[in-house]
């Protein structure tokens, strides 16, 4: 090859380079932050008897290689280049660093992470302990297990993963129905009424539409209904009684952003507003030191976060986060235009972001935990404090992980 | 730090570029500290405490090279000198490399009960203390002079781009690069290239290739094609990581105005297993020829038996250099007897073009031998290729990572093979070339960023040698 062709080459070569060193070292935040690492953090985080020579370097080193790696891509070009590869290239399976990310294209196209194995059976036990407590309090408890992304009856996986997601909930089902716990099995109610698996799911992310969780809180409402002295009112369970805002190709879920827009292509996701008449308040209680989010007014006014949904750069946020705003640690909201006297305490994951309006519109005052997250005293303590008619308990199997044992914290 | 990182590409390696053609651009002296420090903050980032015994190693080698050099017309008392650095160098290397090995081993076979002793492997030991050792003898056979600067010897064993993975780069070949290299924009620039082409092979073909091999020898089970799916994926892995890692440094080091010697030459169109390692590892073929092999005698003007000798220490020890487990030592063995069987019949010049299947048949499974973590593990999944586990011709997984590899199969194949010469040769200089060559070189890049940036699967096989 003549040097000139190689010279050119060289500079392209340089030029990239360039624009992923200036994209680092333009970051506002990357000098700033390794500067300070570098100076004060380590003593800032690491206590005094544990600190170390080596400790010291391995957290210098770690924090330039996070640093840069977190901002040399800031705009995604080189997750989405990657992606096109693969999708041209036909894989099925795109590996990451951490091989529980590693991202599944089941054969019908969805995209999934699969589930490891794992020992449910103390879990259940745990829910049956907080069954217990509740039952001696003269409160009823409803466990509700959400399906998961890859079915139990067809899952479309590549022959090479084994995913355990429906295994280990079969396995906390069966345990929790030897403690006689009450729940609904929603993979089961939906296989019934013959839903499209997938179709309740979006094509990028694990969590299931909006559409899927109004569906669902018809089907928990109706228990709730039969057995548990609430009001079951069909108006609020007929989807032409809403707005569907549909938000076309702007979500790119979990697993699509660490492949790219271009391998799984974008989701589209519907906001779903009442037509009648509502009313609520609406708190996240601390949502940093001293700080309430608290918002009054009706349905779309208070239960939406719509600095969520981003048109532009599907990277940026999680529009399914636009539902209650996301994973808070404490959610309270009260129905100011509703008959019901009902007090419910929902312990909940991020299933639940989709699911907590409707689930609102159907009792007086809904208080929401998500344990990973809250820090505020045990849940029998909050139990004690609150008095609610029904503590309701919905995870969907993902949380049966090691990783998420803090959401079984139920004592 | 590893070549393929953000941390490389983006931070490290253009700082050091800009510096040493700004700041230190007008001093020779100026240049070789930049890079000697730059090396030893390279080797540093993987493993801080371990860069106390590279430079140990390296000062200890400075001594005995002024030693050896003062004495050198005192025959008897040079060689002593050289037996005295051997010891040390090499007692060193066996406590790193081989003590835990062999103290297991003296345990399970005499049972026992010494204390195994916790010993972690320094990453390029084996690299960086052949080139220590290589110093000391060019040194003593006038090969190159001795450097009085500690400095140069220090530039010289620690060079980051060939620090931790090769290529084993002989003093007698950098001895005069090291105060009078001259760096040009034609060299800079087909360091470039051949760095994109380098992290191209690593990053696409190895890592990819990778994940179909490990899940082959990770396999409880496996079918007759995935055996050998498996089998060719880490043949073209090993291939593809270790010459993707050699053409890197190759690169890295025109980039700076070194020239080192080429490391492989399209191994596995060879049609002998001697001609197979005159092709692959180059460099390491070439220190244990001029460093064991020729002072034990070599092939001329000794006796068949002696000749058997010489073979079997050099191909035992090529075992042993590869690593600390038995899979290893049969490794080379293998070749022993094969290369052997070769020099004493010249069987293999009579088989034609079946010669590269003999060659590429031995080659694979000797990769089997290589890549299993025991030699019953290896035995096994030998027996599974050939159908003699009483395992199944096909299954679903082989069609799997058959469909999910066909590319980087076939891209293996072809770049196995010296498809990049025929094509640079017959359209080289031709216009749609000089349009086409720097597209392809910067997607190449770019490509290989985003797998790095993506955080894919990326092993370095020749990390542990």
């Amino acid at each position: 090859m003549n040097t000139k062709v190689q010279k050119i080459t060289a500079l392209l070569m340089f030029v990239v380079i360039a624009l992923g060193s200036i994209g680092f070292l333009s970051y506002s935040g990357f000098l700033k932050h390794v500067g300070w690492s570098l100076l004060k953090g380590y003593e800032a985080t690491v206590p005094e008897d544990e600190r170390s020579y080596a400790g010291r370097i391995e957290y210098y080193k770690s924090t330039i290689t996070s640093s840069i790696s977190d901002t040399v891509d800031k705009n995604h070009f080189y997750i989405n280049v990657n992606g096109l590869m693969q999708r041209l290239l036909g894989a099925n399976l795109v590996y990451d660093a951490d091989s529980d990310s590693n991202v599944i294209k089941l054969d019908n196209g969805w995209l999934a992470f699969s589930i490891a194995e794992f020992d449910a059976l103390p879990c259940a036990d745990r829910i049956a302990g907080l069954r217990d407590y509740t039952e001696e309090k003269g409160i009823d408890f409803l466990y509700v297990q959400t399906p998961y992304k890859i079915c139990s009856y067809e899952s479309f996986l590549p022959p090479v993963v084994d995913d355990y997601s429906n295994a280990n909930t079969d396995e906390l089902l069966s345990r929790l129905n030897e403690h006689e716990v009450e729940y609904i099995d929603l993979r089961q109610e939906f296989h019934d009424r013959g839903a499209d698996h997938y179709a309740l799911y979006f094509r990028t992310d694990h969590h299931w539409k909006p559409e899927t969780a109004f569906a669902a809180c018809d089907i928990v409402m109706q228990r709730l209904s039969e057995n548990y002295g609430f009001q079951y009112i069909e108006d609020h369970h007929r989807i032409e009684n809403y707005n569907v805002e549909v938000y076309e190709n702007i979500f790119l879920g979990s697993q699509g952003n660490r492949v790219g827009r271009f391998y799984g292509g974008l989701d589209n996701i519907s906001i779903i507003t009442p037509r009648f008449d509502t009313d609520f308040y609406f708190c996240v209680p601390e949502y940093t030191p001293g700080f309430d989010i608290v918002r009054n007014g009706s349905f779309a006014d208070t239960m939406f976060d719509y600095t969520h949904i981003n048109t532009e750069d599907p990277f940026a946020d999680s529009p399914y986060a636009a539902y209650i705003g996301g994973n808070y640690a404490l959610n309270i909201i009260v129905n100011n235009n509703t008959e019901s006297d009902k007090k419910i305490l929902f312990i909940r994951d991020s299933y639940s972001c989709v699911f907590t309006p409707f689930l609102a519109l159907n009792c007086k005052e809904l208080h929401a935990i998500d344990l990973r997250n809250y820090s505020g005293g045990t849940i029998r303590e909050y139990i004690d404090e609150f008095s609610p008619d029904l503590v309701l308990m919905m995870y969907n199997p993902g949380a049966l992980a090691e990783e998420n044992l803090s959401m079984f914290e139920l004592d | 730090m590893l070549f393929a990182s953000e941390v490389f590409i983006f931070a490290f390696l253009p700082a050091i570029i800009l510096l040493y053609y700004t700041l230190c651009r007008r001093s020779r002296t100026a240049q070789n500290v930049l890079l000697t420090i730059a090396s030893l903050f390279f080797y540093a980032w993987g493993e801080p405490k371990f860069v106390l015994i590279m430079l140990a190693v390296i000062t200890a080698n400075y001594l005995f090279a002024l030693w050896i050099d003062r004495i050198r017309e005192n025959r008897r008392y040079a060689q002593t000198v050289i037996g005295l650095m051997l010891a040390v160098n090499l007692t060193v290397f066996f406590i790193f490399k081989y003590l835990v090995f062999t103290v297991s081993n003296i345990n399970s076979i005499f049972g026992a009960d010494i204390g195994v002793p916790d010993i972690a492997l320094p990453i390029g030991i084996s690299f960086f203390m052949f080139q220590a050792i290589s110093y000391v003898i060019d040194v003593y056979r006038q090969k190159g002079c001795v450097q009085k600067n500690l400095l140069n010897v220090m530039l010289y064993i620690s060079f980051f781009p060939q620090l931790i993975a090769g290529p084993i780069v002989r003093y007698e070949t950098i001895a005069d690069q090291i105060h009078n290299r001259k760096e040009s924009l034609e060299d800079f620039a087909d360091g470039c290239c051949r760095f994109i082409v380098g992290l191209g092979k690593k990053t696409l073909l190895a890592n990819t290739l990778a994940l179909a091999a490990d899940a082959a020898f990770a396999a409880e089970e496996r079918s007759v094609v995935f055996a050998w799916t498996g089998a060719l994926a880490y043949s073209f892995q090993i291939y593809f990581d270790f010459s993707g890692y050699s053409d890197m440094a190759l690169g890295l080091g025109k980039m700076f105005g070194f020239h080192f010697l080429e490391n492989f030459d399209y191994p596995y169109i060879s049609r002998s297993i001697s001609e197979f390692w005159r092709r692959w590892h180059i460099s390491l073929g070439s220190w244990f020829r001029d460093y064991v092999y020729f002072p034990l005698g070599g092939s001329r003007n000794v006796t068949k038996g002696r000749l058997v000798l010489n073979l079997f220490a050099v191909w035992f020890l090529t075992g042993l250099w590869h690593g600390a487990n038995w899979t290893f030592i049969v490794w080379g063995l293998m070749y022993f007897a094969l290369i052997t069987l070769e020099k004493l019949t010249g069987f293999s010049k009579k088989l034609g073009a079946f010669g590269h299947v003999y060659t590429l048949l031995f080659v694979v499974l000797g990769w089997v031998l290589f890549r299993a973590d025991s030699i019953s593990h290896a035995a096994g999944y030998m027996a599974g290729m050939f159908g003699l586990a009483g395992n199944r011709f096909f299954d679903a997984t082989a069609g799997f990572y058959l469909n999910e590899n066909a590319f980087y199969l076939i891209a293996a194949v072809l770049f196995s093979i010296p498809t990049a010469r025929f094509v640079r040769e017959k359209f080289g200089n031709t216009k749609a070339a000089a349009v086409l060559y720097p597209i392809a070189l910067t997607l190449l890049f770019i490509l290989s960023v985003s797998f790095i940036i993506k955080g894919s699967y990326n092993p370095f096989i020749y990390f542990n040698f």
